[in-house]
């Protein structure tokens, strides 16, 4: 799965550690998210689109 | 929805986890100290009295790791059971097939002069344990390395 984690996170500024820790999850995690090698559980994927003011579909694709 | 703001830093994952290994090494090097030193005056407990001492400490292990799991995010989480199921089960059978090759060639082996029935035990049990705890910590690592960037 796809995601633009990386670009909103620098459209904002923030460090990988910031995000993780608006997340709670570790900065590995969000490492792992950021390369696409992870895909988060709903539960995170909501928290995600939460943080950033979007909605999943406008972050993650197929 | 709106963004939220930053919110101030909390203890790390990996400082949990540091913390715990801290709480671990600290309480078994107490015991372990405190046994071998009981040993040297001759003023070793009993075995009920020593079960019941690892019964606590085993306890309050096993509580610092239930307080680092229900913090621990979900990708932590996935790595520790991919690395138990991955790791640990192929680490197993590595060490069963160590088990059956000791037994099937060398069953008529001498035992040590020096060996008592509890280090035959321990050298068993850990001909199981490493493999399975050196599998665990490569595919912990792998699992990791595999999602790096």
């Amino acid at each position: 799965m796809n995601n633009r984690l990386k670009v909103l996170r620098a459209e904002r500024d923030w460090s990988q550690a910031d995000l993780a820790d608006q997340l709670g999850v570790s900065r590995q995690t969000v490492n792992a998210l950021e390369t696409g090698r992870y895909d988060p559980s709903l539960p995170l994927a909501f928290k995600i689109a939460r943080t950033f003011g979007l909605a999943i579909e406008d972050i993650f694709s197929e | 929805m709106t963004a939220s703001p930053r919110p101030r830093r909390k203890m790390s994952s990996a400082g949990r986890f540091w913390l715990l290994m801290g709480v671990c090494l600290l309480l078994g090097g107490l015991t372990g100290g405190v046994y071998a030193w009981l040993e040297h005056t001759g003023d070793l407990p009993g075995p009920v009295l020593s079960a019941l001492i690892l019964f606590v400490l085993f306890g309050l292990l096993i509580a610092g790791t239930v307080w680092w799991w229900i913090r621990a995010d979900e990708a932590v989480r996935e790595a520790h059971k991919w690395a138990w199921y991955w790791g640990g089960s192929i680490g197993m059978c590595v060490g069963i097939g160590a088990l059956m090759l000791a037994e099937a060639y060398g069953g008529d082996a001498p035992i040590p002069a020096d060996a008592t029935y509890s280090s035959l035990l321990i050298a068993g049990a850990s001909l199981v344990l490493l493999p399975m705890m050196i599998g665990y910590g490569v595919a912990w690592f792998a699992w990791w390395i595999s999602k790096r960037g």
